[in-house]
């Protein structure tokens, strides 16, 4: 079927929904329920689209899952067979026709926006293939998906479990990107590096409306391109809808489509077998136009493609323990927001991409890894690269990650080549390739190119094209080996020519055991990207180097009309913004002048020691500010305010005297409740017993049972918060309570959230109650006296 | 049955309404906090996909059960007799999009207090809104010589919240415009609604009580004596 595409257009069903809408039959909530008990009906659906010239038809398995089809007195098993069954004996007396596992979305949201896991969409859509394969399809047709990440887990169902081609599209409202934010670039790069056989576009828009997104898919895709318009935009009629243009108009549409380069044509909502044979008509004596490989550089996150090659791009360093004592500490204590917000300052700072290490002796790496690409992917949009010496960390990361990664790194040794380019091709990822074999780092950039030249060839035996290769020709130190840095350097145009290949380097490296790093590290960064340099792995929240970069980006006409530096340094005055000397800390945490805590936090360590600030500054200004708002002279927005300032001077405090002991071992728990996502109030309370001095261990929200009983163990924890804001959630706050009281009888339990009284937490058992953030202040302090 | 794409400056965000859900007695924000209020109105207007979908039923009722066309059957006492004289209901979903939750969730790491603002003002949005929703509905029944009920949602009185995904299947509201459930029936995105606007003849539009809400004897602006939210 795939080789005839070559010569030939191919040709999809139109809409299985309207036809039997059209039939006058009550559909219930089920229509996958007709295979059996309708199955005539269906059967004759079929044969008018075949008969209209479909090649292929897709099975009325659309909603086929699990979880749609929970209160089916029929097995998804039965379903699925009596579709599949149906559509091939519809195709009997055709030759050349095709039947299409019809997989739908799960329609249910996948975390992080919703709560089923990648893992369990993953088995969803499995148990729909293996059902499909052994009833006897030809190929796979996903469809409708809204969000790249559940498109992931059904191609990568389809693949592994079937051998058969898979077809995938997507639903694009009129901004050109889907209702999850989702764009054309991101789709097409994602599912490509997965091996799809055909994407495209189907549903929401009519043919007309489409034009620009086809416009998009045939600019970026290698591969051909799917549509199944709607009959034009939905109109209403009292309760039923009717789509706007008719099938001569439909196929002018298609047409124009033909000529740009799409191959693979269908229906989607409104059409009939009318449209199919129109359009089939319509592209009597047409050829479908040859597919040029597109060899673009991207990586990719649900929402952002970024482009290697196409101006410097910065991958950001920060997130790797390696010498950084803070995050070490975080990655210890599963202080996942710190690194979420380290990874947000560099997105803000300016980097492209952030590369996730968090490698650690005495931590579980891989769940860790998992955690981490899971928690950054939720607030941060850029592409990730996954940073670790472990495969099967890299195999698990690039799994669970929602877009098209990069995977650091693969190097000219045989072992590495044999684990990471499997990973690297089934996943799409690019790949960071060190230019070092067994024998170790050479001295030359010839022999550099060596290297990379092995790789890159060896890559190609896998399948992996060059444009998916980032060489990294490695930077050696000043200090020791002064002779080599020009050797990196001079690797770069040497590599670039032989190969389309990307160069990046972690610069920072030549420095080391000099003074002054910050001058080398500028200066080499300079010369790097004169050398042809195309993506700087550093410090986006280093000034200096983003000023070379940013003034070379303008010199190297890179930054059209020196647009961004004019944006970043037009409006700088360069008058010193130090707050007066006689600024008091204490002032600035009553205040909430979160812009002024850092500097004079900084200053006032010079003359104070932690405890001390703490205690003569911090605690007082809490206490007054809590009296305030107790007053109402104040009011919430200010309070937490005030005590976002207050953290701020903490973390300073933290930062520079990591060894200092400067909390008391007070832990408490805090979890929103399993089924429950709103956590505003939660994070409220952590803030302000974090400002008390007490640990907070935040097992974030939606938290199971089983991760809050386990964790009170291993922390040892004597206070436990628990907040729901739902009344269907705080059933889950009971559940909760009754196994920690079951497993721990001297726990003690506070609550708080919006549907809870002093009487309801009383009747779940629970020790305390807390209507807001202050009186958590007030049950700890009473707790922790005891 | 009508899906809308909402113009913004359609939609009026209330100041003085997302300060009261933030617990500012006095409607007079202090000067950071009206930074924060104009910052995130701003982008609300930037990031707010305003959409809703309405479908009009007839209803049929019997011993406390309100059947929406057979597609949505509600028991309830409450809504029963708010329905007591009425032939047809339009059922709503309205939703303000997926980037106002993503952003919601990135200022509750990022920035608290930022997050406390926003998410008042969003709610406030969203109930502008229904308004609009509702304004068009209330239109339709006029011309078909009804009057039209308040507003009345899932989770108010004895009306269950696990009618939202009958609700969201009945106006395909997934498809039309992006809003999902989860199984703790909670509307995904989060600043979203879906209600019930009865079609009455001769009715005098009550002013919405307290004793039909679920929050009610526990509701912040009751036990302030506000009686009124």
């Amino acid at each position: 079927m795939l080789n005839k595409l070559k010569e030939n257009f191919l040709f999809f069903d139109g809409a299985m929904g309207t036809m039997l809408q059209n039939s006058g039959l009550k559909i219930g909530e089920l229509p996958e329920e007709l295979n059996i008990t309708n199955p005539e009906i269906i059967y004759n659906i079929h044969k008018e689209y075949l008969n209209a010239g479909a090649n292929i038809i897709t099975t009325n398995t659309f909603g086929a899952n699990k979880l749609k089809l929970k209160n089916s007195s029929y097995t998804l098993d039965e379903l699925i067979s009596a579709g599949v069954k149906t559509a091939k004996k519809a195709t009997e007396g055709f030759s050349e026709k095709y039947v299409a596992l019809d997989i739908g979305p799960i329609g249910y949201l996948l975390s992080p926006l919703g709560s089923l896991s990648f893992e369990e969409a993953y088995d969803i859509f499995k148990e729909q293939v293996t059902i499909g394969v052994n009833a006897g399809i030809d190929l796979i047709l996903i469809e409708t998906m809204t969000d790249i990440y559940e498109l992931k887990a059904a191609i990568l169902a389809a693949k592994e479990n079937s051998s058969l081609p898979v077809f995938a599209t997507m639903s694009f409202q009129d901004k050109s990107r889907t209702f999850t934010g989702n764009d054309v670039k991101s789709f097409v790069f994602t599912a490509e590096g997965l091996g799809v056989d055909v994407l495209g576009v189907n549903c929401s828009l009519g043919p007309k409306q489409l034009q620009p997104i086809v416009d998009e898919l045939l600019k970026y895709s290698s591969i051909p391109i799917m549509v199944q318009a709607n009959a034009g935009l939905p109109k209403y009629h009292k309760n039923t809808a009717y789509y706007d243009i008719d099938p001569s108009k439909y196929s002018q549409e298609i047409n124009i489509m033909a000529k740009k380069g799409v191959a693979i044509f269908g229906g989607c909502c409104g059409t009939t077998p009318e449209y199919i044979k129109s359009i089939v008509n319509a592209l009597d004596g047409l050829k479908p136009i040859k597919i040029v490989k597109k060899n673009f550089t991207t990586a990719a996150s649900s929402t952002k493609t970024v482009f290697l090659g196409n101006g410097v791009k910065i991958i950001g360093e920060r997130i790797n323990p390696t010498g950084k004592k803070r995050l070490k500490e975080a990655l210890r204590e599963n202080d996942l927001s710190y690194i979420v917000r380290e990874a947000i300052e560099q997105e803000e700072s300016g980097s492209d991409i952030l590369d996730i290490n968090v490698g650690l002796p005495d931590i579980d790496e891989k769940e860790m890894m998992k955690k981490v690409i899971k928690e950054v992917q939720s607030v941060v949009s850029l592409p990730l690269q996954i940073d670790s010496t472990d495969y099967e960390v890299i195999e698990d990361a690039a799994r669970i990650y929602n877009g098209k990664p990069i995977i650091n790194s693969v190097n000219g040794k045989k072992e590495s080549m044999d684990k990471i380019f499997p990973i690297a091709k089934k996943y799409g990822a690019l790949i960071v390739a060190l230019t070092l074999d067994e024998e170790g780092i050479p001295a030359t950039s010839e022999k550099r190119l060596e290297i990379a030249t092995n790789i890159i060839e060896t890559a190609k035996v896998y399948g992996i094209p060059e444009e998916n290769i980032l060489i990294d020709p490695l930077v050696l130190t000043a200090s020791a080996e002064q002779n080599a840095v020009m050797e990196t350097l001079k690797a770069i145009p040497l590599i670039k020519n032989k190969y389309n290949v990307k160069i990046v380097l972690g610069t920072s490296n030549v420095s080391f055991g000099l003074p002054n790093r910050n001058l080398l590290n500028s200066t080499f960064l300079s010369m790097a990207l004169g050398y042809g340099l195309d993506a700087p792995i550093t410090d986006s929240t280093n000034k200096s180097l983003m000023d070379v970069v940013r003034s070379f980006k303008v010199l190297a006409n890179q930054d059209k009309d020196s647009k961004d530096y004019i944006k970043t340094y037009g409006n700088i005055s360069f008058e010193n913004n130090i707050p007066s000397s006689d600024s008091d800390l204490k002032e600035i945490i009553i205040k909430g002048l979160k812009d002024e805590a850092k500097k004079v936090s900084l200053k006032i360590l010079d003359q104070y020691n932690s405890l001390d600030i703490v205690n003569e500054f911090m605690i007082p200004a809490l206490d007054i500010v809590g009296e305030k708002y107790e007053k109402e002279e104040i009011f919430l927005p200010q309070l937490i305010r005030s005590a976002e300032t207050s953290k701020i001077v903490f973390e300073v405090i933290k930062e520079k005297s990591i060894n200092e002991k400067i909390t008391d071992d007070k832990k408490i728990l805090l979890a929103t409740v399993k089924g429950d996502i709103h956590d505003i109030g939660k994070n409220i309370v952590k803030l302000i017993l974090e400002n008390y001095g007490y640990k907070v261990i935040d097992l974030g929200k939606d938290v199971d049972i089983e991760n809050i009983v386990e964790t009170v163990k291993k922390e040892n924890i004597t206070l436990v918060g628990l907040s729901a804001l739902m009344t269907t959630t705080v059933k889950n706050m009971d559940f909760t309570i009754q196994e920690l009281k079951k497993e721990f009888p001297r726990l003690k339990i506070m609550v708080g959230g919006a549907v809870l009284n002093p009487d309801y937490a009383l009747a779940i058992n629970a020790d305390y109650y807390s209507k807001d953030a202050r009186g958590a202040v007030d049950i700890a302090k009473k707790v922790f006296s005891a | 049955m009508k899906v809308s794409y909402v113009k913004k400056d359609l939609v009026l965000i209330n100041e003085d309404e997302a300060l009261r859900y933030m617990g500012y007695k006095s409607k007079i924000a202090d000067k950071e906090t009206q930074k924060l209020l104009n910052e995130s109105i701003a982008e609300l207007k930037d990031l707010a996909e305003l959409k809703y979908v309405y479908k009009i039923f007839d209803i049929e009722k019997e011993n406390n059960n309100i059947s929406f066309e057979n597609m949505i059957n509600i028991k309830s006492n409450d809504l029963y007799k708010l329905f007591k004289n009425c032939e047809k209901s339009a059922v709503i979903a309205a939703t303000l999009g997926f980037e106002v939750e993503k952003r919601i969730r990135y200022y509750s790491l990022t920035n608290l207090s930022k997050a406390l603002v926003f998410d008042a003002c969003a709610t406030s949005c969203i109930e502008a809104l229904c308004d609009v929703a509702q304004a068009e509905i209330n239109e339709i029944a006029l011309k078909e010589g009804f009057n039209i009920t308040h507003r009345y949602s899932p989770g108010y009185g004895d009306v269950p919240i696990s009618l939202q995904g009958e609700i969201l299947s009945a106006l395909n509201a997934q498809k039309l415009i992006g809003l999902s459930v989860l199984d703790s029936f909670i509307l995904v995105p989060r600043k979203s609604v879906t209600a019930f606007i009865g079609f009455i003849k001769d009715y005098k539009i009550n002013k919405k009580s307290c004793i039909d809400c679920n929050l009610f004897g526990n509701c912040s602006f009751s036990k302030e004596g506000e009686r009124k939210c």
